[in-house]
């Protein structure tokens, strides 16, 4: 079934619909909360929160436009504020110290990590337009859907980005250059 | 020069994220049933798991808050509609944040309105308690959303209930040691903190606008299903607040609000 019948089933109030709307979706929407927040747990959280909250304001939804976007917009926002508060009371502090497991190979695994935490030192508005672009791969137009800008505020957001991002890494990660021309 | 530094960069970005190590994707759809209470019950799960990292960690807050020798451990965190809880394994300190604090009593909160007022510039309806009809005071704190505060004296004029009302886009934190019980209200998830505690309000968006407050009284905390917030501070039995919390009529009260725009920036 197509995207736009499926949103149209959920307004009309299908809950197997909406179902399988966040089954489309929950990964994405479980991954960026993710790497804003570097809990599964609450990524989960946040991930519940979204669809709930995009759930009840579905109405307000444009259909002509993608569905993803408005909800990455959605967990962008909503992580950042959880993030805040985590900030607030230093609890990052703690998930930075005592990180959680990986699931995957550690040579490849580990690199990826730390270009996470390298991309973690940056404001969250660099954060995110880094994790829609390359983290998601979202399109140019896709993000800036999400982020609600000009596909031109996209790349230079990207371009300024990954210029701060250099300078982290130059300066934190450097073995994350070893053996590249950059 | 800076472009094709970029571009190496961007090469290097767009290889390495692709080994990404996600955590397994989980299956909201299954797990969305009593979320809440799980929540909760996780994150207890997750204080006992994490518990000897914890223990051996004192959580400086000088750097973010502005009282130097300010020094907490976050037990658990929660959140229940615009209010987070922190619970803290040390008695919060007298004054934990910056920005001013509101008064103790809610006696002495500015913006001291009438009902009629408050219903004109509040933005969302004002249902009243049947079980305490009009209230005795009625005041209006302007933040990222108005938060009315609606307060019923007993015989002697002293606070008897107090009923605050936060809608979607405002923003709090309660810090506690106390324990914080889980509770219902109309069948909804609510937390009851029997405890002195302390507030915490945000009224604008900068970190100077915090104002922090000492609750002396028991609070109940709840969230209706049109995304409004209630806090009743009272000195009365949880089974009495309850009978009043569900006495509240449940209204559209911010159902203009989206929830973009509704959340903090």
């Amino acid at each position: 079934m197509l995207e736009a019948d499926l949103i149209r089933r959920a307004r009309a109030g299908d809950a197997a619909a909406y179902e399988e709307l966040v089954r489309q979706h929950q990964e994405a929407v479980f991954r960026l909360a993710y790497l804003f927040l570097g809990s599964a747990e609450d990524a989960e959280d946040i991930a519940q929160d979204v669809f709930m909250r995009a759930f009840r304001t579905l109405d307000r939804f444009d259909d002509s436009r993608p569905f993803r976007p408005w909800l990455l917009a959605i967990t962008a926002n909503t992580a950042r504020n959880r993030y805040r508060a985590f900030k607030r009371y230093a609890a990052v502090l703690r998930r930075l110290i005592v990180p959680e497991a990986t699931h995957m190979d550690m040579d490849s695994g580990l690199e990826a990590q730390a270009l996470w935490q390298a991309v973690r030192r940056l404001s969250a508005a660099d954060q995110e337009v880094i994790y829609l672009r390359y983290f998601l791969q979202l399109s140019v137009s896709e993000a800036a859907q999400a982020m609600n800008v000009e596909e031109g505020t996209v790349k230079s957001r990207l371009s300024r980005a990954l210029s701060r991002l250099r300078d982290v890494i130059e300066r934190d990660f450097p073995l994350l250059y070893e053996g590249r021309t950059l | 020069m800076n472009e094709d530094l970029n571009e190496g960069l961007e090469m290097l970005v767009e290889h390495t994220v692709k080994h990404f190590p996600y955590p397994p994707t989980p299956d909201l759809v299954a797990k969305r049933l009593s979320r809440q209470q799980r929540r909760f019950q996780r994150h207890s799960l997750d204080l006992r798991r994490a518990a000897g990292a914890l223990a051996a960690l004192i959580i400086v807050l000088a750097g973010l808050l502005t009282v130097p020798e300010i020094r907490a451990q976050v037990a658990a965190w929660l959140r229940i509609g615009a209010v987070e809880i922190v619970i803290t394994t040390a008695t919060p300190p007298a004054r934990f944040a910056p920005g001013s604090q509101l008064p103790p009593s809610v006696l002495r909160f500015p913006g001291a309105t009438t009902l009629e007022d408050a219903q004109a510039h509040a933005g969302y309806p004002i249902p009243l308690p049947t079980t305490l009809g009009a209230p005795d005071r009625v005041y209006l704190i302007q933040a990222a959303r108005p938060i009315v505060v609606l307060v019923w004296l007993d015989e002697h004029g002293a606070v008897d209930v107090s009923l605050h009302l936060l809608p979607l886009g405002t923003y709090s934190i309660k810090m506690t040691d106390a324990e914080v019980e889980e509770t219902e209200v109309n069948g909804e998830w609510a937390v009851w903190i029997a405890e002195p505690h302390w507030y915490l309000l945000r009224t604008g968006s900068g970190d100077d606008d915090e104002k922090s407050r000492q609750v002396m009284m028991h609070t109940l905390i709840w969230e209706t299903p049109d995304q409004m917030t209630y806090r009743l501070e009272t000195n009365r039995s949880l089974d009495e607040t309850r009978s009043i919390a569900e006495s509240i009529p449940v209204g559209n009260a911010s159902s203009s609000s989206g929830v973009l725009e509704g959340e903090n920036p």
